[in-house]
């Protein structure tokens, strides 16, 4: 069997590399597809927008938006002023993620309480946007002060 | 009725590679291996229906939008998942009507006509 499989393999790549087509398909493409696939294919998610939407005045506030300012998984951050623009940003794809923040954020912190925050993820994107939220649970907790527990939501309009 | 639009126009785009890889190869089988190389494997990576496109280097991006299904994917999940929002789907059938255009025109371009 293998003697003729040795056969047929010597007779037909000659045979298909006598083309000039099918030499580039055949001979050609593994190799370029393998370099591509080779950067493409990841589970990472990094270079995305997301928006912020900080109702809240102190320090904590700050320091958490600082820290996804700081990262490398999104590229622009967009500033919302108020809650009516946070459907806006995830509807037409200027964002992936809304980190909405509380007015009382702080206060709770400061009375020693459990601090939510509120993020609304693009349900489009399902699998970027649940990774995202993998990322995002660790970087909310905070060792100095006490707040975590970040609720998330999968954004998505009711169908007209 | 959106989405029977933007189906047609994607339909628009694959028979004008599907015309174009055939009148510039000269047999089947080869005919057979670009298709699965320029159509099938780009319309499932670079597409962002599995993987993300933002993540990848940028030369990767670049190429993700000559690929017709970047685009009817992205109208396809606003039009199920979000809705009818047209900052969304004007763009992506902007971008499907070129490239069924720029594909349509190349065919006519490279079809040799002749008398046997």
């Amino acid at each position: 069997m293998w003697r003729r499989t040795l056969s047929l393999i010597v007779k037909e790549l000659p045979a298909s590399a006598r083309d000039r087509q099918t030499r580039w398909v055949v001979l050609f493409s593994p190799p370029f597809l393998l370099l591509i696939y080779a950067f493409a294919i990841t589970q990472e998610v990094k270079n995305v927008s997301m928006a912020v939407l900080n109702r809240d005045t102190g320090l904590e506030s700050r320091e958490l938006v600082s820290r996804f300012e700081g990262s490398k998984t999104f590229k622009h951050i967009l500033y919302l002023k108020d809650v009516s623009e946070i459907s806006a940003v995830i509807n037409s794809k200027a964002a992936i993620m809304v980190l909405h923040i509380g007015p009382d954020f702080s206060r709770r912190i400061a009375a020693r309480q459990d601090a939510e925050v509120q993020v609304v993820l693009d349900g489009r994107r399902s699998n970027a946007a649940q990774i995202l939220l993998g990322y995002t649970a660790p970087s909310s907790s905070c060792s100095c002060c006490r707040f975590s527990r970040s609720r998330s939501l999968l954004a998505r309009q009711p169908r007209r | 009725m959106l989405l029977t639009l933007v189906s047609v126009v994607f339909m628009l785009c694959a028979l004008g590679q599907g015309l174009l890889i055939s009148t510039l190869t000269r047999n089947q089988l080869v005919a057979a291996q670009v298709s699965v190389l320029s159509a099938f494997l780009p319309a499932f990576y670079f597409s962002n229906f599995v993987f993300e496109v933002d993540s990848m280097p940028w030369p990767l991006q670049l190429v993700s939008y000559v690929i017709p299904a970047r685009y009817f994917v992205s109208t396809l999940q606003t039009l199920f998942l979000a809705g009818d929002i047209w900052s969304v789907i004007l763009p992506d059938l902007f971008g499907l009507t070129v490239i069924a255009a720029v594909l349509f025109m190349l065919t006519a371009l490279t079809t040799k006509t002749r008398l046997e």
